[in-house]
């Protein structure tokens, strides 16, 4: 390790207190780093850093609305006898800091719900008979714990959270014994807002972050807010270029840093007429400063760590769409029934609200007197309902090898673009998986929004052999992890049958086809629905005998037409 | 443990200043337009996060006029124009009523606000303190004659948008549950906004936006440096930035203003009205909600500039806001809908 640079461990306190003298203005902090020790030693570290009794209160991935908003305090209703608002975490956290584990397991709509109270400080509470604005003023510390490369947080909440750091480089001996200053953080609290800022370094900040990719304004407003951080802790009262890089490699993170040390220099076309007159320093300078700060920034970064986040690049695409699309369906959502008055059985969910509102009439009748617990009789209990349909993902696993892939790879992608736009109105997913060359690949994660969709499909590109074995294993896989979330999967093969690679990507027709019965058995083994759609000149035996070994239904559709093929499916969806 | 309760005024107060706002005209214009005609319909806001999107709906509260309503009615009734069906003040004389100036309602509806409190229900207080049977009214109520504001109108549940749909398009607010039977006027500008990446807005909800906006990150470095500035100057000293914006947000108020007195006055001449069929037309739009939403935005778009008549020019600046939405999804179309209208428009003026 070079001995320039001040370590993992002493950014991670510094990003720490950096969020502890402005909460509000950073957001919070995105920590990367897996449940142990050395997380648990640095939010202990956090903790101390707030206020004594500031709330500090841990959630994990996904809490249901009512916790996060609040609503109707039951117990506290009936004994009081009138209604009580219970409060939910996000008021309940104000002044302090909420730390969200597992963080990339959290819904869009929770997502959603938090960050609406990050961007006013607020909670709109509009529930259970209940309306309120309640303060929620907080830092967020979102723990990714993410392993695999498409687990990432959702991008609404990655987009408000102003500093990056992570704890998976550093080893339990390597934290240090640093005492926690609070004071320190009190006398910057005290300056921070009055550190000033040279112009040239707010543009050099902007083009740093456009250059690392983070395209929304938030980007450019946490790096200038860190740096005005980061003067303030050191007593500064102007923002040097020291504290724009150490807020560069704060608020970017060390894959942000990479990307923009990756990004070509010609970032900045010079547009003399637009730059505001006070703007005394010509354009050349200020790309040169931006430059200065980034060097100096990933100099700071430990040695491998950049070159390891280089080669890491195709996760980044990954992140920015990350956490979109995928809406878990929980047994908590759903279109609500009206409330059924009916027995107490377990695993029904009491309709608090309903039945405090059937009782309420009775209360005089029944010979409540003021002042004393509400008088519930069973049969005023009413149970929660849900209309809930299990949402379905249609998986197409096309043959993108050479020879005529062209025309049937534009079928496919004609199909699936025509059915995602039934799929808003049923909330039915799509997936793609293709396979050509030596593997299977899935090039569309399931998904609802057809601009990602159109994205994707317009970049798919065809060619080499057919590893038929390896897209279905990929897609038994894909299917399985659908069934996960709870929603039905089906799986459209489009085919010709001719599998020509085998699974461990060597060439050789037999090994190919006995692989593909092979994985096609295990397909049939999950019990999953599929469908063959055979797509050679004239219906083809094999093809016909694929769909048996996988249990699939089989639908010779010669030059299907992408409107046919979707004609077939949506059909079968529906049933 | 004490909390905080915040009054809704004080946190109008200390939004975002709407003309301190640096670019994003298409989408500045079109709440503008949404406050000099409520009748365009919805607005909806579709971008990339961090755009300034819930930024500039919250601004807009602070630039409306204020309007007169019943004293004591919660449904904010105008006492120009009694509801003979209002709950709170239905029936009295035309101009009778004691009335209260309010500024224009924009209402927040949260994600995760549940049905109860979108409608209205049974006063749960009242019910269990008093024994009486109350309606509590919902944010419906409380929108009415103004705004309503779904961020991220997208990941809405079904069964809220539904509702929503319904009460849009009637202007009236039925509530039939726990035993409670009631009928009020709730007529709001429907405000979306959203991430498209999110997920898709279902073609019905979409249709029932009037002008539909698409906003992207200030892609002018100069332009983001600005917004930067502001932004960070307005979280270090709110009340100081305000200041600097006030009479920014005042010109904008007497703009609005005169332009809702003149748009009565604003006629319409053949040759724009023709325009608007052909380009309709030629889009293959279906129904006339998209014509008419055209010919709205564009007589706003003449009030906004002072004018009397509709210019043709107003007509092709209203078209991509009306009529993008509108269009016939064609999936194996890679342009987008912009682009088709721009197209559509130039093919129109040439010929």
């Amino acid at each position: 390790m070079n001995a320039s640079h001040p370590g993992p461990w002493h950014d991670a306190l510094l990003a720490a207190q950096l969020l502890a003298i402005d909460p509000m203005g950073l957001g919070g902090i995105r920590v990367r780093a897996r449940a142990g020790p050395v997380r648990e030693a640095w939010l202990r570290w956090v903790r101390e850093l707030f206020p004594p009794g500031a709330s500090f209160s841990r959630v994990a991935a996904s809490p249901d609305e009512a916790s996060l908003v609040g609503g109707l305090d039951f117990s506290a209703t009936l004994a009081t006898g009138k209604p009580v608002m219970r409060f939910g975490l996000l008021a309940a956290v104000d002044g302090g800091v909420l730390v969200l584990a597992m963080a990339e397991r959290t819904s869009a709509s929770c997502a959603a719900l938090i960050a609406a109270a990050m961007d006013c400080g607020l909670v709109k509470v509009e529930r259970e008979g209940f309306s309120s604005d309640l303060q929620a003023r907080f830092g967020l510390i979102a723990l990714d714990e993410g392993i695999e490369d498409d687990e990432t947080i959702p991008a609404a909440l990655a987009d408000r959270l102003g500093l990056s750091i992570r704890l998976e480089e550093i080893g339990y001996r390597d934290i240090g014994s640093e005492k926690c200053d609070r004071h320190a953080v009190i006398a910057a609290q005290a300056r921070v807002n009055a550190v000033a800022v040279a112009d040239d370094i707010v543009a050099a900040l902007v083009g740093l972050a456009l250059a690392s990719g983070w395209s929304s304004v938030r980007g450019s407003l946490f790096l200038l807010r860190a740096a005005r951080a980061v003067a303030a802790l050191r007593g500064a009262d102007e923002i040097a270029v020291e504290d724009a890089a150490t807020a560069a490699r704060l608020a970017l993170g060390p894959q942000r840093l990479a990307e923009a040390v990756a990004a070509p220099q010609e970032k900045e076309p010079p547009q003399p007429e637009q730059a505001p007159p006070e703007e005394g320093r010509a354009e050349d300078s200020r790309g040169e400063l931006q430059d200065i700060v980034l060097q100096a920034a990933a100099a700071q970064l430990p040695d491998g760590l950049l070159a390891a986040m280089l080669a890491n690049k195709v996760r980044m695409a990954a992140d920015r769409g990350g956490g979109s699309g995928r809406t878990a369906a929980s047994a908590k959502r759903g279109r609500p029934l009206a409330p059924i008055a009916s027995p107490r059985r377990a695993g029904v969910r009491l309709d608090i609200l309903a039945t405090l509102r059937a009782a309420a009439p009775w209360q005089g009748l029944r010979g409540r007197a003021k002042d004393e617990t509400l008088r519930i009789r069973m049969s005023d209990l009413r149970n929660k309902r849900y209309a809930e349909r299990r949402g379905a993902t249609a998986i197409f696993a096309v043959d993108a090898s050479g020879s005529a892939a062209v025309a049937r790879l534009a079928e496919a992608k004609g199909a699936v673009q025509l059915l995602l736009a039934e799929c808003y109105v049923r909330r039915d997913e799509v997936a793609l998986i293709a396979y050509r060359r030596t593997q299977a690949e899935v090039l569309l994660e399931p998904t609802r929004s057809l601009a990602r969709a159109r994205k994707m499909l317009s970049a798919l590109p065809g060619g080499g052999g057919t590893p038929l074995a390896a897209g279905i294993i990929a897609a038994a896989r894909l299917a399985r992890a659908q069934d996960k979330r709870g929603r039905d999967a089906i799986t459209i093969f489009l085919t010709d049958g001719r599998a020509n690679v085998a699974l461990d990507g060597a060439g050789g027709r037999d090994r190919a086809m006995s692989d593909m019965r092979e994985a096609a058995r295990r397909f049939r083994g999950m019990a999953l629905r599929s469908i063959v759609i055979d797509t050679g000149g004239r219906p083809q035996p094999a093809v016909a005998a694929l769909a048996n070994e996988l249990g699939a239904e089989y639908v010779p559709l010669p030059r299907g037409g992408a409107g046919r093929i979707s004609a077939v499916l949506s059909e079968r969806m529906k049933g | 443990m004490t909390f905080a309760y915040v009054s809704r005024t004080g946190t109008r107060n200390r939004a975002y200043p709407f003309s301190a706002i640096v670019g994003q005209e298409e989408m500045k214009r079109a709440l503008l337009l949404a406050a000099i005609d409520p009748t365009i319909g919805g607005i909806l806001v579709l971008g990339d996060r961090g755009t300034g999107k819930t930024t500039a709906v919250r601004g807009l509260a602070g630039l409306l006029p204020v309007i007169r309503a019943v004293e004591g009615c919660r449904f904010n009734c105008d006492p120009d124009r009694p509801s003979g069906t209002c709950p709170d003040c239905g029936g009295g004389a035309r101009g009778t009523a004691r009335y209260r100036r309010i500024p224009v309602p924009v209402v927040d509806l949260p994600l995760g606000a549940s049905e109860d409190r979108v409608v209205g229900a049974l006063d749960l207080e009242a019910a269990l303190v008093h024994g009486r049977k109350s309606f509590e009214p919902g944010l419906l109520a409380s929108a009415h004659r103004g705004f309503l504001y779904i961020d991220e109108v997208n990941l809405l549940e079904d069964h809220i948008v539904d509702l929503l749909l319904d009460v849009a398009a009637s202007g009236i607010n039925v509530v039939e549950r726990e035993g409670l039977s009631v009928r009020h006027d709730a007529r709001f500008v429907l405000v979306g906004s959203g991430n498209p990446e999110e997920g898709e807005l279902r073609p019905q909800l979409l249709d029932r936006f009037g002008i539909s906006v698409e906003v992207g990150s200030p892609s002018d470095i100069a332009e983001r440096i600005e917004v930067v500035r502001r932004r960070d100057a307005f979280e270090r000293d709110p009340q100081t930035f305000m200041e600097r914006f006030k009479r920014g947000d005042g010109r904008l108020r007497t703009r609005i203003r005169k332009a809702q007195a003149l748009l009565p006055e604003v006629e319409c001449p053949d040759a724009a009205l023709t325009f608007a069929s052909k380009l309709c037309l030629k889009l293959g739009v279906d129904g006339l909600r998209g014509e008419l939403t055209l010919l709205r935005v564009a007589r706003a778009t003449a009030a906004l500039a002072g004018r009397q008549h509709v210019e043709v020019a107003d007509m092709v600046a209203a078209a991509p806001g009306a009529l993008r939405h509108r269009l016939r999804r064609d999936p194996l179309d890679e342009s987008g809908s912009t682009a088709r209208i721009e197209r559509a428009l130039s093919e129109l003026s040439e010929g």
